[in-house]
């Protein structure tokens, strides 16, 4: 088994201990000298390194959190004193229509947020370390990642002329004769959700293709060397070594843009607010629209506290799943 | 998999998130916040005198882009040189984001533009009652449209109750027109009625031209529905929905008429094609490069309709349903409200006084905006000088009424561009459409 | 699967590459071409697609600039990115460094309460938020913007450090300790040195972050000349307007300063090889 394994499960199952595993337990029965009170400091010093990580996200995002979690029981605009009303906005939120269409476009950007940003990303990570240091390897390198870099506000900007009725890209259908497929993308009930899911691939492909770029870094030259020497050419160097020495980086990024479809908000609030109709409406939509609306912070928040369940159990799922796959 | 103590089980993830939660419950002391009712929110014996001999500074937070706020402060401050005014601009998206808890913070603004979304800071008071103030200075006569800012206790129905500010700056919606495509094509404006204005939509998409331009990608299509309305609603059956007066209904036959003329003049093409992926910040810029015929819209677009069609630009009042009938539009503006926090009121009472000025008139037309006194705005030529005088006729007819996204209850906005996008891409009928308006009213005032 | 010959399988090797590469890169390009062009518009010019300027409107630039204050928005940005990146670097590799290496009691456990925290939707907690750090006297302040983002960022800090360390050699740490070095000299003498691409992927990644961060500055700081830089994109867009060529403008004023720091890191970003002693 290869490090690789190991890298993203959380902690390891006994009997499956990792290389990184082994050394820490082991130590102790190669060394039977340090007594339990040297295994109780080293265990004291060890949660001190965590101390300056736990302690502002404890108290500025997980406390934040509960509060949220607390809110959800009260009726409260987010102004006037709450009043308590128990799970009542629980039972709004299920009950509401709306959020069926929200999880359901969630769920479809998955599609555009994770998997094809990932493909996108291996197949140009491969390319990129193959051609490292030839001339334009950086450029490659330096402009793939550039959407990851500018704001989400402005990404929506540039996108609304992408896709307009007279933007980019019906300038090109029309350019290349295709002028019968124009559409206006964004007010379109059929493609208002894949164009939005679009400008997500857009963004998150470069955060991708660099996560796997430095995975790549960590593979041994010789081994391609090897492979070279008998006779393997490009795509089955990629399918053969790259993608699975690259397990660790697939679930970190599997895990982050999973996340970044099931809570996105930002794109779509600039892109379409949910339109046309409820076509593009996804559950951080409809926390804003209650929280910031001046309605209903309360159900808001209880929406806020589900989402949180479900992109938790996700990534669980995702860990798990990465640590079991063969 | 076998679980294991150290492994991230669902388990595991339970009793951490757990036990955190029960210790910060019991940690947390300010766990329900909200303004408490301690606060004041009555501003007591008022006279409209103004400290002279003491500095005072007061912060205005606003959304408005246009000349007039800085206008207003700049000339205020000439006024009274011992009162510094400081503003605080915010972009109107992200005003409506913060404002709400920009009021709640200690360090609130003394004045604040009114939007939608900021009833709740009456339950909550935050927003200061001026009406005394308004009655030392007399605004009943000098400010027209003073219910829409006029709230009850629970900030939940609007035009009774208490007086939280004055509108410094009207604005309402009309047509805009193309004169050298009119003419070419033959249309004879204005028309006299709205069925005249639907036949002039069919002459000119007869004649292969966009009749009616629109964008509806963030719901632009409520000016033309909100005019709609104005025209076959009776005004007081308006209010009553708009304002949210508890029970009241916007499923109407004549509401319905309203929804069909509108779903009618999509479906028979006479709106922009494809209307749902416009927005209606291009569909101004569109019509101002030439595009189409007609334009329903507020006279915040006049002057970017001036700057590009200049002299063939032209505007008239939406017509009534009946010849000779009353004209009747849709209209809000730009209202100032005051924090219940500030020390300086009577200063703010003043500034807000001194909006209905002749002075103030002249900042105000200048950006666009109807001045509350109307007859000290300087005329005007061309079609800014067309706009005014339909304000005129408006103001004369008393024909000015509330969006009935506004104050109907605070996700109205949402939900309206929502319904239109349906409505228009054929996905809902006129009465599914004014029963989804319907549900949401509902929910809130029940 | 049939086995092309090798001088083929070379030569679509050698063309697929740059064809692909290119495709991709005209596909990020073109949006940022038509931003640019848009920035060199005549102000208040409409505008969608692709459009050649009228002249070149330069100006637009310095107009944006003192329209939204950019001079002071850009410099509480720097303020902010200066007190975040640093300290949420150091906590994360600390952090991460113990649940990959060391001997942590309920390992798994603060593994699974740190990683909760991806989940949350900053919409849907920020108003809670506002009023605990109002509660504390936090609000309208650098400190309490700095602390928000901080722990915002943590859980993928942590994330990305221990999975990192996870993937370092263990000779290396238990050479280390047989020749008796404590965790705190692994960690700085012998780890960190070899984990350069990670901390500086890292630090650039909280950097952009911190700099595109919206909400957070919108609620979380009432005065708006102290808010962050893309606060200043806000100003172009009206209630019944949005002056494109200046917003352009605005967006890349506030763009540049990030992809100025990604261009100088980017090097170190994914550097080429490792050294000697992590290969063996």
């Amino acid at each position: 088994m290869t490090t690789a394994d190991r890298l993203t499960g959380p902690a390891p199952a006994p009997g499956a201990q990792s290389r990184v595993e082994r050394g820490a337990g082991g130590t102790a029965r190669k060394h039977p000298r340090p007594a339990r009170s040297g295994r109780r400091r080293r265990r004291a010093v060890a949660l001190l390194y965590l101390l300056p990580a736990l302690l502002p996200y404890t108290l500025f995002a997980v406390l934040p959190l509960l509060h949220t979690a607390y809110l959800s029981l009260f009726d409260w605009d987010g102004v006037t004193l709450p009043s308590f009303v128990g799970l009542d906005n629980y039972g709004r939120i299920v009950t509401d229509p709306q959020l069926r269409a929200a999880a359901w476009h969630a769920g479809a950007l998955i599609l555009f947020f994770s998997v094809l940003p990932i493909c996108l990303g291996l197949v140009s990570a491969a390319i990129v370390s193959r051609r490292a240091g030839r001339r334009g390897t950086t450029l490659v390198r330096t402009v793939l990642f550039l959407p990851q870099v500018i704001p989400l506000v402005a990404v929506g900007i540039l996108w609304r002329w992408v896709y307009a009725e007279d933007g980019t890209l019906n300038q090109a259908l029309r350019a290349i004769g295709l002028g019968g497929l124009t559409d206006a993308w964004l007010g379109s009930f059929t493609w208002a959700l894949p164009a939005v899911g679009l400008i997500g691939s857009w963004v998150v492909s470069g955060l991708c293709m660099v996560l796997f770029l430095s995975g790549t870094q960590r593979i041994d030259p010789e081994i391609y060397e090897a492979a070279r020497m008998d006779g393997a050419g490009p795509v089955r160097e990629f399918t053969a070594i790259t993608v699975p020495l690259l397990r660790p980086e697939f679930a970190v990024a599997l895990s982050i843009t999973v996340i970044a479809a099931l809570s996105s908000f930002d794109l779509i609030y600039i892109t379409t607010g949910g339109g046309p109709g409820n076509s593009t409406v996804v559950p951080g939509i409809l926390i804003y629209r209650l929280a910031f609306g001046g309605g209903a912070v309360g159900v808001a928040s209880a929406l806020a506290i589900v989402l949180t369940v479900v992109i938790s159990i996700a990534v669980l799922v995702i860990n798990r799943l990465s640590r079991e796959a063969p | 998999m076998s679980p294991s103590p150290s492994s991230l089980s669902r388990r595991t993830f339970l009793t951490a998130t757990g036990a955190v939660g029960a210790a910060a419950l019991t940690a947390c002391s300010d766990l329900t916040p909200g303004a408490s009712s301690s606060e004041k929110s009555s501003s007591g014996p008022v006279s409209t005198a103004i400290p002279a001999d003491e500095k005072i500074t007061l912060v205005v937070a606003d959304a408005d882009d246009t000349t007039m706020t800085p206008g207003l402060i700049a000339a205020f401050r000439e006024k009274h040189p011992n009162i510094t005014v400081k503003r605080n601009y915010t972009g109107w998206d992200d005003y409506l984001k913060s404002i709400n808890t920009t009021m709640s913070a200690d360090s609130a603004p003394d004045i604040a533009q009114f939007t939608s979304g900021m009833q709740n800071l009456v339950p909550g008071r935050l927003l200061l009652k001026v009406g005394e103030y308004g009655k030392a200075y007399g605004w009943a006569e000098k400010f027209p449209g003073l219910d829409q800012i006029t709230l009850t206790p629970d900030g939940k129905t609007v035009g009774t109750g208490d007086l939280y500010g004055v509108g410094a700056g009207l604005s309402f919606e009309g047509v805009y027109y193309n004169k050298a495509k009119a003419q070419k094509l033959g249309l004879t404006v204005p028309p006299a009625t709205l069925d005249e204005l639907e036949a002039l939509f069919a002459k000119a998409k007869a004649a292969g031209e966009t009749a009616l331009v629109a964008g509806n990608l963030d719901g632009g299509l409520n000016h033309a529905f909100n005019v709609l309305l104005s025209a076959y609603l009776t005004p007081k059956d308006r209010e009553a929905w708009a304002y949210g007066h508890q029970s009241a209904t916007i499923v109407l036959p004549e509401a319905e008429k309203a929804a069909e003329t509108l779903k009618r003049w999509v479906d028979k093409g006479y709106v922009t094609p494809k209307v749902n992926g416009v927005s209606d910040n291009d569909a101004t810029a569109a019509f101002a490069k030439g595009e189409g015929v007609f334009r329903i819209s507020g006279n915040w677009a006049a002057a970017a309709v001036a700057e590009g069609l200049g002299e063939g630009a032209g505007y008239f009042n939406m017509p009534p349903v009946t010849s000779g009938g009353k004209v009747r539009t849709t209209g809000a503006g730009v209202y100032y409200c005051v924090s219940s926090k500030s020390k300086n009121a009577a200063a703010v009472a003043a500034f807000l006084d001194f909006t209905a000025g002749a002075e103030a008139a002249a900042i105000t037309a200048k950006a666009g905006f109807m001045a509350p006194d109307a007859g000290a705005m300087p005329s005007q030529s061309g079609l800014l000088g067309d706009v005014q005088q339909g304000w005129q006729t408006v103001v004369k007819d008393a024909g000015l009424q509330p969006f009935i996204q506004n104050s109907s209850s605070p996700t109205m906005g949402d939900t309206l561009t929502t319904q239109l996008q349906l409505l228009a891409g054929g996905k809902a009928t006129a009465g599914k459409f004014l029963a989804g308006l319907q549900t949401d009213f509902e929910n809130y005032h029940k | 699967m049939t086995s092309p010959t090798l001088t083929t399988r070379a030569v679509t090797g050698r063309l697929a590459a740059p064809v692909v590469l290119a495709l991709f890169m005209a596909a990020v390009l073109i949006p940022f071409a038509s931003l640019l062009l848009a920035a060199l518009q005549p102000a208040g010019a409409p505008l969608t697609g692709f459009a050649l300027p009228d002249g070149l409107h330069f100006e637009n630039f310095s107009r944006a600039w003192s329209a939204a204050g950019f001079g002071t928005l850009l410099r509480s940005s720097v303020v902010i990115a200066l007190c975040v990146v640093p300290a949420a670097v150091v906590c994360a590799t600390l952090a991460g460094y113990a649940l990959a290496t060391l001997d942590v009691p309920g390992r798994g456990r603060l593994y699974a309460y740190l990683l909760l925290g991806l989940s949350i939707p900053a919409e849907g907690t920020i108003i809670p938020l506002y009023y605990d750090l109002r509660a504390i006297g936090l609000t309208n302040t650098v400190p309490g913007l700095a602390l928000a983002e901080i722990a915002a960022f943590m859980p993928f800090g942590v994330f990305w450090m221990r999975a990192h360390f996870s993937t370092m050699p263990r000779s290396l740490m238990e050479a280390a300790r047989l020749d008796g070095a404590s965790s705190w000299v692994t960690l700085w003498r012998i780890l960190l040195p070899n984990s350069r691409p990670a901390v500086t992927t890292l630090g650039v990644l909280y950097f952009v972050w911190s700099w595109n961060q919206f909400l957070l500055p919108l609620i979380l700081i009432q005065d708006p000349a102290r808010r962050t830089a893309p606060a200043g994109l806000g100003f172009f867009t009206g209630q019944f307007g949005v002056d494109v060529p200046l917003l352009a403008a605005a967006t890349l004023i506030v763009i540049a300063p990030v992809v100025l720091v990604y261009l100088f890191f980017q090097r170190h970003f994914i550097s080429g090889v490792l050294s000697g002693a992590l290969k063996g």
